[in-house]
């Protein structure tokens, strides 16, 4: 029912993403690598501890109200891209988002459109080139910005532009310092997860980026043969193994 | 009428059989999901481990987890380094179940959905937080066995897999078992990251 225009191309331009060794889409780990450390070096030292001190000062009402209001600018994006990938019913659900938050919810800031059922849609340009047939794409880590995939990148552009696109004067330096902080203060629970668990954390980080994406493509329904037919190359060494045992 | 009786009651034994047999295959991650719950309530990583432990090395396929993690290098593995590596995989994921699911904040589970797959089975559940987004906790069965977990999209199996095999590539499967023991002890609070 939702994938209407797009089933076809989308399935096409999902098959591409089965199988999950992503670090054969990484051709330039090395350079790579060192902007994720440079990154985590500024946002450790920087960012971080911006992040946390705001995360204590913040009541969690005003925090909630900050990210919704930026998100609610950002939203228009997404209704777009629901359109783009054929997903009229998306596109709208989007729409009536933005329509509902920017008055009754005071330019944003309170969610009633999620109270009323209409969740955000989560779309985005990198999705909408996914769904027509982009299919194997590039990762890149783009300094102090976080992992992309080179088909990402623009989706990325719009996402860091439309606040200021929209906002215009009004989204000077106090405020897009604002939207980053409470971005990141949003992160802080994910990336110290990521730092309990991960032994390397840039190989978790890839590997997570591209598993979400996976997943956003397919709004949150990737097929479930996918998880066991990724291991089966895995499977069919074990029992090469076991046959080739005495 | 005796044989529209006959087709009823079969039917109906059809029906409670399908139902069984879902409800036992959901059975052990309904279980697991409820000793959480109880865990959350416990104030000592120790007292949490030793709740979780016995039932989460018998839901989870261990062994399988580690072969799929430790990629080709599995198979040039001495049987002691395997039986060291999975007796530290085993208290890792034990000790992280208990260390994650610490505090009790009113979340509850809710099983949705038995899915058939070509080799085994996924157990579709979520966990509702009040006040925050649902997370969606889907449990990959073989031989009614986890050996994996997907969160929000998000596989656990292949993160493993990726980020050990990142360790092992570039610093060798030895190092990979220090790095195992530093996050168990990590997890029980015993040192710093």
């Amino acid at each position: 029912m939702r994938w209407l225009l797009g089933l076809t191309i989308f399935m096409g331009g999902c098959a591409g993403l089965d199988g999950d060794n992503y670090a054969a889409f990484d051709q330039q780990e090395s350079l790579n690598r060192k902007s994720y450390q440079l990154s985590d070096a500024v946002d450790r030292s920087v960012v971080l501890p911006a992040a946390r001190a705001y995360h204590r000062i913040m009541p969690d009402w005003v925090e909630r109200g900050v990210l919704n209001f930026f998100l609610n600018l950002r939203t228009v994006a997404s209704a777009a891209n629901g359109f783009l990938q054929g997903k009229p019913k998306s596109g709208a659900i989007d729409l009536s988002r933005v329509a509902i938050n920017s008055t009754l919810g005071l330019g944003g800031v309170i969610d009633w459109a999620s109270k009323w059922n209409l969740p955000y849609q989560e779309e985005d340009f990198g999705q909408t080139l996914a769904v027509w047939g982009y299919k194997k794409s590039r990762y890149v880590y783009v300094p102090f910005m976080g992992p992309a995939t080179v088909r990402d990148l623009p989706g990325l552009l719009v996402r860091s532009t439309l606040p200021r696109i929209i906002l215009g004067r009004d989204y000077h330096l106090a405020i897009s310092g604002l939207d980053l902080i409470s971005v990141r203060a949003d992160l802080v629970t994910a990336t110290d997860v990521r730092d309990v668990s991960a032994l390397d954390p840039y190989a978790f980080t890839r590997d997570a980026y591209y598993q979400r994406r996976k997943y956003l493509i397919y709004d949150g329904e990737p097929p479930v043969d996918d998880f066991f037919d990724s291991f089966a190359e895995d499977d069919a060494l074990e029992d090469d193994a076991a046959a080739s045992d005495p | 009428m005796k044989r529209l009786a006959w087709v009823l009651l079969s039917v109906a034994g059809c029906l409670s059989t399908g139902w069984a047999h879902s409800d036992d295959r959901a059975a052990g991650v309904e279980q697991l999901h409820e000793l959480l719950l109880t865990a959350m309530t416990l104030p000592e990583q120790s007292a949490r481990e030793n709740l979780l432990g016995q039932h989460v090395l018998a839901l989870f396929d261990v062994q399988t987890i580690a072969r799929i993690s430790a990629g080709q290098s599995w198979r040039s593995l001495p049987e002691e380094k395997r039986r060291e590596y999975v007796d530290l995989l085993s208290q890792l994921i034990v000790a992280t179940y208990a260390d994650r699911f610490d505090a009790f904040n009113g979340q509850s589970f809710v099983t949705e959905e038995i899915r058939p797959a070509r080799s085994g089975h996924v157990v579709l559940t979520r966990l509702l937080r009040p006040n925050d987004t649902p997370v969606s906790l889907d449990y990959y069965l073989r031989d009614n066995k986890v050996f994996n977990v997907v969160a929000d999209g998000v596989s656990d199996l292949s993160l493993r897999r990726a980020d050990y095999s990142s360790i092992i590539k570039n610093e060798g499967f030895d190092s990979l078992l220090t790095h195992l023991a530093r996050k168990v002890a990590l997890a029980r609070g015993e040192s710093n990251p």
